[in-house]
């Protein structure tokens, strides 16, 4: 039996696309949260040494 | 007097921060499961676009299987991380399962939102429709605002050990919208939704199925991209811990801090 396979490649790129855009937010999340957290840590050791002084 | 204890678990919670060590064999497998997460991910999407041949019926739209089941395969298994973490916590009230429990639900969600992503750009061509009042499609929509509420309902408890076991409640009862998720294509014969992996019933009225098992390279493609976004789940779970943990010890240091200028 011949079967016409459709042509519906761009949903596939939309689908993909959208997935590599939902996975990299999510690890740019993780970074951006880690980044804040160093400089947080950083800024409370300087008012802490401040605070010796 | 309430909020006096309340302050003093507060403190004894972020004191408890201090005491986390990581053994270095820990993190040398951490390193190692992330290298080989990123790399494995290169093989996973070959599979899908090369190795995979393209299904004579649905065309290329049916390659997003491979990321719309296996996505949901790694949330379900963020979300169980969240039941053991929470009974964990329920029985032993370490604060550190409790950590747990919110970095597997917030590495689960953005899963499942791939899962639901990925699901509507498939059927738009084969349903012919991105969205459609469906069991299954609504039972998912349901689940993900469930964990999405976890997260919100969290931030609007302020005392660590309610917040805690509110969660960890709270999260033990949601994995029952996942269980019900998984087995709805599988119990009733009244969702388009079709079932591509393992029994289920007859189901005259699924569209867009294919058999996994008929075609090897199918089949292969399908394990490697489950293995594949099931790890993903537990490093970038395991990555966020310490993220957690960090959070943890930074308030501490806050609280220490604090309590120096009084």
């Amino acid at each position: 039996m011949e079967v016409n396979t459709p042509s519906n490649i761009e949903y596939m790129i939309l689908g993909y696309a959208a997935t590599g855009i939902i996975m990299a937010l999510t690890v740019a999340y993780f970074i951006l949260k880690a980044r804040r957290m160093r400089q947080e840590a950083e800024l409370l050791k300087r008012l802490e040494d401040d605070q010796e002084q | 007097m309430a909020t006096v204890q309340a302050v003093e678990n507060a403190l004894s919670v972020h004191e408890s921060a201090f005491d986390i060590k990581y053994p270095v064999w820990r993190t040398r497998l951490l390193l190692g499961l992330s290298v080989v997460t990123f790399l494995s991910m290169f093989v996973m999407l070959y599979m899908a676009f090369f190795y995979a041949g393209t299904d004579a019926v649905q065309g290329h739209a049916q390659r997003l299987f491979y990321v719309h089941v296996s996505s949901y395969a790694g949330g379900s298994v963020a979300f169980f991380i969240t039941v053991i973490a929470g009974v964990a916590y329920l029985i032993t009230r370490n604060i550190k399962w409790d950590r747990l429990a919110v970095s597997s639900v917030e590495v689960g969600l953005p899963m499942m939102t791939v899962c639901l992503v990925t699901g509507s750009a498939w059927a738009r061509p084969i349903w012919n429709t991105w969205w459609t009042a469906d069991p299954r499609l609504n039972g998912m929509a349901v689940m993900w605002l469930l964990y999405a509420a976890y997260l919100v309902l969290r931030g609007a408890i302020e005392d660590p050990d309610r917040r805690a076991r509110f969660a960890a409640i709270y999260g033990i009862l949601a994995f029952a919208s996942v269980v019900y998720v998984f087995l709805i294509p599988r119990v009733r014969t009244d969702t388009l939704h079709p079932v591509v992996i393992g029994p289920s019933v007859a189901n005259p009225n699924a569209e867009g199925g294919f058999e996994v098992r008929t075609d090897p390279r199918i089949g292969a493609t399908m394990g490697v991209a489950m293995t594949w976004w099931c790890l993903a789940a537990v490093v970038l779970t395991w990555h966020r811990v310490r993220l957690e943990n960090t959070a943890a010890r930074l308030q501490a240091l806050k609280a220490r801090f604090l309590a120096k200028q009084r």
